[in-house]
């Protein structure tokens, strides 16, 4: 850890650049991350670019630092400063010219998952590299035993096309043979080539302003700025952190089920040591690394870190000099830091909320401010087939939102993705035209399974949606959690809902799991069923765990609760000690007497 | 040549992958690697403390310098 002495020199160390400049610049960059996102959005093919924003987008500088990121998806900004790292050493900058770019999706190599394609852009000016343009976004087939990836998947080639860093650009023109290889070996071509294009377009587009911006002040100014801005960002993080009392907080929190051993759990253990200004997120004593596919890499697992330390630091500029603080200890071979050729395509998407909650439980503990789990998992569907309306392929990546955990504040938020997505859902009207699929249902999961915790702040809703099948046949594939363990709660208050996945056949009124009905391993984590016209699949995610001692929630609450539909006035009286007149209002006085231990 | 992932070295310290630009160091008798000048030191001052009995009980057992750095915790 850095000594005092060490800490403080950086700290006091002025900085070169007048307030005005810097901000000036930072903005600039800040705002074309921005640029760079729409202009991803706008010529992208796939609805989880256009619609679902699974991207990011972000400038390094010369030195490969990250200097400014637009508010995309944490989970990949995390993971990018690794990632970009990463390449630009394996390639090393003396081997880029002018006109490159990289392309890079190996998880192992501090990535995300193989869906997350990373493109990386150097950017010269009189021959130096002044700066970096990068993305990552997912693409939504990528090869692979499963269409859109997600399924119970044993080790990295099951599940798709795996690239180091190589170069998909040499001046300015595409590799040819590269592109072959990559869009013969993907279920829908079209897409994967014009959504690659879309995320290469915008680094050129960050290109020229970067271009913009050191034409205007100068490369030595250019490299100060960007110094500087890692300056501030690092000052204002290590005073944030200063705030938490020094010591070692642990929490755990567990993953059912990797699709291969149904009946196990896999442990996340954090020990979060905060040392003055600093902090360690050690994840030592947590399980060995699954044979199914939730394991997280090490990027996922620092990214998980970051997006949960990011709410001790509340609303600063997030580069590098933010991560700087913070150091993530994550030993190879565990459920935490996954090794070749270990299966990891759902650790990015469905581990990795259960992460930042587990980090969160730990933050709570040194801030004493407590927050209850997330539901934690995001009813992952990959889908895929023949669109009898063209008779073109067809791969969909299906996700949507959970109720997040009450926490000392407030009531946990509706229908919500992980706190390191940030992604939307796809409309029922993109969903319809894009897709053979009909959104029969889609509102609340007010189910009793999915219910989520009471507590002096109850936990948010998840979604319930049932989607009819329109094609002749599908294949879906999942990647869902909470089937059996619940997000759990805090404080007094209780557990969250499960997860469901049913699938009702055509004419049937049962809906069934697919364990019943395909004779599955896991109700929740499956490859390659076959559904036909007319089928329904229903997806109900979980609502978050509840936060204090529900007898301790404001009665007034509970009344809109139940005037809403959540709750009966009988489980307002049971769970919330709260009495209701006829007309729905509260009974005071006896509320009162009920929570006072009266009858 | 292209060289996969599991013949490069892992950080002795925070576990990640270590492409180019190794820092080596030696701790106890050991050669190890990390990935920064920051992990050597946070290994001297957590690390190894923190896990000493379990870094030692790897060595006697003749474990990899690989397996050195990560002891798990019992």
């Amino acid at each position: 850890m850095a000594s005092a002495a060490e800490t403080a020199g950086t700290v006091a160390a002025p900085l070169a650049t007048d307030p005005v400049t810097l901000e000036v610049v930072r903005s600039h960059l800040v705002t074309t991350c921005r640029e760079m996102g729409i202009a991803m959005m706008r010529t992208s093919y796939s609805p989880i670019f256009n619609e679902g924003l699974d991207f990011s987008c972000v400038i390094f500088d010369g030195s490969g630092e990250m200097v400014a990121q637009a508010d995309f998806c944490p989970a990949m900004i995390g993971a990018i400063v690794h990632v970009v790292e990463w390449a630009i050493k394996e390639v090393g900058p003396e081997n880029m010219e002018p006109g490159d770019v990289i392309l890079h999706n190996d998880p192992y190599r501090n990535g995300c998952h193989l869906p997350e394609f990373m493109v990386l852009k150097p950017c010269f000016v009189d021959g130096e590299i002044v700066a970096y343009a990068a993305n990552i976004a997912h693409m939504v087939d990528i090869g692979g035993m499963v269409p859109a990836a997600f399924g119970d998947t044993r080790n990295i080639f099951q599940e798709g096309l795996r690239f180091p860093p190589v170069k998909i650009y040499r001046d300015d023109e595409e590799v040819e043979d590269l592109f072959k290889v990559l869009i013969s070996n993907v279920r829908t071509p079209e897409y994967a080539y014009g959504d690659l294009k879309a995320m290469i377009g915008s680094l050129y587009l960050a290109e020229r302003r970067i271009r913009e911006v050191v034409d205007r002040h100068g490369v030595a100014a250019f490299h100060q700025c960007a110094e500087d801005i890692k300056t501030v960002s690092e000052r204002l993080a290590r005073a944030a952190i200063e705030e938490l009392p020094d010591g070692e907080y642990e929490f755990a929190g567990a993953i059912e089920d990797d699709g291969v051993d149904p009946d196990a759990e896999w442990t996340i253990k954090v020990n979060l040591v905060v040392d003055g200004d600093e902090v360690i997120a050690d994840y030592t004593g947590s399980s060995p690394q699954s044979g199914g596919p939730a394991n997280q890499t090490w990027g996922v697992t620092a990214s998980a870190t970051y997006a949960a330390m990011f709410n001790v630091f509340g609303a600063i500029p997030f580069n590098h000099g933010c991560y700087r603080p913070i150091s993530v200890i994550a030993p190879p071979g565990t459920f935490v830091n996954v090794e070749y050729p270990g299966s990891c395509v759902g650790g990015n998407s469905d581990s990795s909320p259960t992460s930042v909650d587990v980090v969160l439980g730990a933050i709570s503990a040194a801030a004493g401010k407590g927050t209850a789990s997330d539901g934690d998992t995001h009813g992952i569907l990959s889908l895929g087939g023949v669109d009898p309306r063209d008779g073109r392929p067809f791969a969909h990546l299906y996700f949507d939102g959970f109720g997040w955990g009450g926490r000392y504040s407030h009531d946990g938020n509706d229908c919500q993705v992980g706190k390191t997505s940030n992604c939307a859902n796809t409309p029922i009207e993109v969903l319809e035209t894009r897709y053979p699929l009909e959104c029969v249902e889609y509102g609340l999961n007010t189910g009793a399974a999915g219910r989520p915790g009471a507590g002096r702040h109850r936990g948010g809703f998840g979604t319930r949606r049932v989607l009819r099948i329109k094609s002749p046949e599908m294949t879906v594939s999942a990647h869902t959690n909470r089937n059996k363990l619940r997000p759990w709660g805090a404080d007094g208050g209780e557990d969250g809902g499960n997860c469901q996945v049913l699938i009702r056949r055509r004419g049937e009124d049962e809906w069934r799991t697919t364990v019943d009905l395909f004779g599955t391993a896991s109700p929740g984590k499956f490859s390659n069923l076959t559904l036909h016209e007319g089928d329904e699949i229903e997806v109900a995610l979980p609502g978050g765990g509840g936060y204090g001692d529900p007898r301790t929630r404001d009665p007034e609450l509970v009344a809109e609760d139940v005037r809403r539909g959540y709750y009966t006035a009988a489980e307002a009286a049971s769970v919330y000690a709260v009495e209701l007149e006829a007309d729905g209002s509260v009974a005071a006085a006896a509320t009162a007497r009920r929570r006072n231990g009266g009858s | 040549m292209y060289r996969e992932v599991n013949q490069m070295s892992r950080c002795a310290n925070c576990g990640i992958l270590v492409p180019t630009q190794e820092v080596p160091f030696a701790h106890h008798g050991h050669d190890l690697v990390a990935c920064s000048q920051k992990c050597v030191r946070l290994y001297d001052a957590y690390r190894y403390p923190r896990y000493r009995e379990q870094i030692e009980r790897a060595e006697a057992a003749g474990e990899t310098t690989r397996a050195l750095g990560y002891a798990t915790a019992d």
